[in-house]
């Protein structure tokens, strides 16, 4: 599974990203640069500044997401198919509960305050508007679920495990190796915990990761 | 005798989360849903924007009924759970059916109260829980009633308001604390949401109470604490919701105002627990065991319960203070303690009240314990994870309402 991730370091608080989804979610031919300038959202990610430095907040689509046990009309949900976190605009009204759960700034009001808005992951296109917009590639689609060849000895133990049978031994150059069908993997990290050699690991923003985003931060203050 | 690996009792949120958490790791073992309603699962908070017709009637639901039989649940509609005997792991619908069970859920949720008064039980006094509520109002707005009188000026009170003044009745709220929604917001926050429902032609009557309802066989006025006689076509009781435990008490279920479930939402019978608005809790945010009626607690606690009927050890860790609602375009959101008293706090505001906006920050200790956003909402969700984390915002209080903190959180 591919998923969008942030390489803080290189965020120089440019903004493309936010007009870049601006337009990807906004009707063809409509001028997008007053809703900008006035910061109304139609947006799904927007930039806040930590301090100085700036950091683009978006969905991160959560395994366990709170917005959705907050949801009380059900329109946030999680789509089981893709693994996203999605809103259902119909069902949606207003009542901003989602907005006052997330730690991570990622559900904004819209410009008209009638529903909310978040990251759809631009799934009709390639790669996301603001990944592919990013001027400093702070911004990256990158799959979830990494391996390391040199550690993977062939034996199959991840395609057991994988509930949603993703992976395949396949043969290469330098004998059977694990490959993920990205299309299939949902990023549970199953194979990932049973690897016995630790071949397999999780480009998630796991907690690690986070607590040294926070440690570079407070240092460059 | 019908018999079920898990019986659930109750179809709202808890009951539903539940049922669907189970269904995640186990789709075969056999389970049985009861709803005392003759509905699918539908969202309570959403009657009065049903009656004030913001939202069509499907919308209500949060699943339909090839949901149920996707997941593999059996749905008992229409009939109450009225007969709980734990010793022998059975219950029994107010039909007579007896059901055994291996693992019970109660998730009953709660029900609005109407006090002591005079003419408590005329025709056209309503709570405002049920969707039969919400269809007979319905029905009395198209035969012609023009006026209500809300009683009460908490959330569900001022949502019924809305949601009436919408489908063009004339509304007149009483609430007998000195502003609205005296639980959530302080003085100024209030009033901007007093003054938004003014100018809708909302009326709110601060101070006093109603202290008797009167009619023939149906309202046809109240009467408020100053002897004032208001005429009206229907009253709705806004005045607090109640765990519903007319079927629980006498069993040896363990009650006190709530069920009493421990942080695996296990009741004392070991293959009964407990979720949602009918369940007491330890909750960390009151420092005390409690009832706390609000969705995501529910939702939470139906899924925790759920895991550990499964047997996946699973800990509940109590639900924080916390709402969020909109008025007629005015967003509020209140987390935490946003009215201190005492002097060990210190309290950051940032408003410009003409345009509706007002913010209001609560800290002790350098650490921030609540906040109050009117207006302007969009960072409410980073303040929420400081406030969760407990993290010492020293050095950067003046980046709070600049909106510039969302780092930190992470």
């Amino acid at each position: 599974m591919k998923t969008i991730l942030v390489d803080f370091e290189k965020c120089v608080g440019c903004r493309m990203c936010e007009r870049a989804c601006l337009k990807k979610h906004t009707p063809e031919g409509e001028d997008i640069s007053e809703k900008f300038e006035k910061q109304l959202t139609k947006q799904r990610v927007h930039v806040e500044l930590a301090g100085t430095r700036p950091y683009p907040l978006r969905c991160r689509h959560c395994d366990d997401p709170v917005c959705v046990t907050a949801c009380m009309t059900g329109a946030m949900h999680i789509d089981y198919e893709t693994g996203m976190v999605n809103v259902d605009y119909d069902k949606c009204i207003g009542c901003w509960m989602c907005i006052m759960s997330c730690p991570f700034g990622g559900v904004l009001p819209n410009d008209e305050f009638e529903h909310v808005l978040k990251c759809d992951r631009c799934l009709d296109l390639e790669v996301p508007a603001c990944v592919e917009i990013c001027p400093k590639d702070a911004l990256v689609y990158e799959e979830v679920e990494m391996r390391d060849d040199n550690l993977c000895i062939g034996c199959g133990l991840c395609v057991e495990v994988c509930p949603f049978k993703a992976i395949t031994m396949v043969e290469t150059e330098r004998g059977l190796k694990a490959r993920t069908n990205s299309d299939l993997c949902r990023g549970c990290s199953l194979c990932a915990s049973s690897c016995p050699y630790g071949a397999i690991f999780m480009n998630f923003l796991t907690d690690d990761r986070l607590h040294d985003e926070v440690h570079e931060i407070v240092e460059s203050f | 005798m019908e018999k079920y690996k898990y019986v659930i009792v109750g179809n709202g949120i808890a009951g539903l989360r539940a049922a669907d958490t189970i269904r995640q790791e186990d789709k075969t073992s056999s389970m049985l849903m009861i709803s005392e309603e003759p509905y699918l699962s539908y969202s309570r908070p959403l009657i009065s924007y049903l009656i004030g017709n913001e939202i069509k009637y499907d919308k209500m639901f949060y699943h339909d009924q090839e949901w149920y039989d996707n997941m593999n649940i059996k749905l008992s509609m229409g009939k109450s759970a009225t007969k709980f005997e734990p010793i022998h792991n059975k219950l029994a619908l107010s039909d007579g059916t007896e059901i055994g069970y291996e693992k019970l859920l109660i998730a009953v949720g709660g029900k609005g109260s109407i006090p002591d008064i005079p003419g408590r039980n005329l025709k056209g006094i309503f709570t405002f829980t049920h969707l039969d509520t919400a269809k007979e109002i319905q029905q009395m707005i198209k035969g012609g009633a023009k006026r209500a009188f809300v009683l009460g000026g908490g959330l569900v009170g001022l949502k019924a308001a809305q949601g009436l003044a919408d489908a063009g009745v004339d509304v007149t709220v009483v609430i007998s604390s000195g502003q609205v929604l005296s639980q959530l917001l302080d003085e100024t926050a209030a009033a901007l949401i007093k003054r938004r429902l003014d100018r809708k032609g909302i009326r709110v009557i601060l101070n006093t109470a109603v202290v008797e309802v009167f009619g023939g066989d149906k309202v046809e006025g109240v009467i408020l604490e100053s002897g004032d006689e208001h005429y009206c076509d229907m009253v709705v009781f806004a005045k607090g919701v109640r765990p519903d435990l007319k079927y629980i008490k006498d069993t040896e279920i363990k009650t006190n105002y709530g069920i009493i479930a421990d942080n695996h939402m296990n009741t004392n019978i070991p293959n009964v627990w407990a979720a949602g608005d009918c369940t007491e809790t330890y909750e960390e945010a009151f420092g005390k065991t409690t009832t706390n009626l609000v969705w995501p607690r529910a939702s939470e606690q139906g899924k925790v319960a759920a895991l550990n009927m499964m047997g996946i050890p699973k800990e509940y860790r109590g639900w924080f203070w916390m709402n969020s609602f909109q008025f007629y375009g005015l967003s509020c959101i209140s987390v935490g303690n946003v009215r201190p008293h005492g002097g060990r706090f210190e309290v950051m505001i940032n408003q410009n009240l003409r345009e509706g906006i007002y913010r209001k920050v609560v800290l002790q200790d350098d650490k921030i314990i609540g906040a109050l956003f009117v207006g302007k909402i969009t960072t409410i969700g980073t303040i929420n994870g400081l406030i969760k984390k407990q993290i010492e915002v020293t050095g950067h209080k003046e980046d709070i309402l600049e909106d510039k903190l969302a780092l930190l959180v992470f």
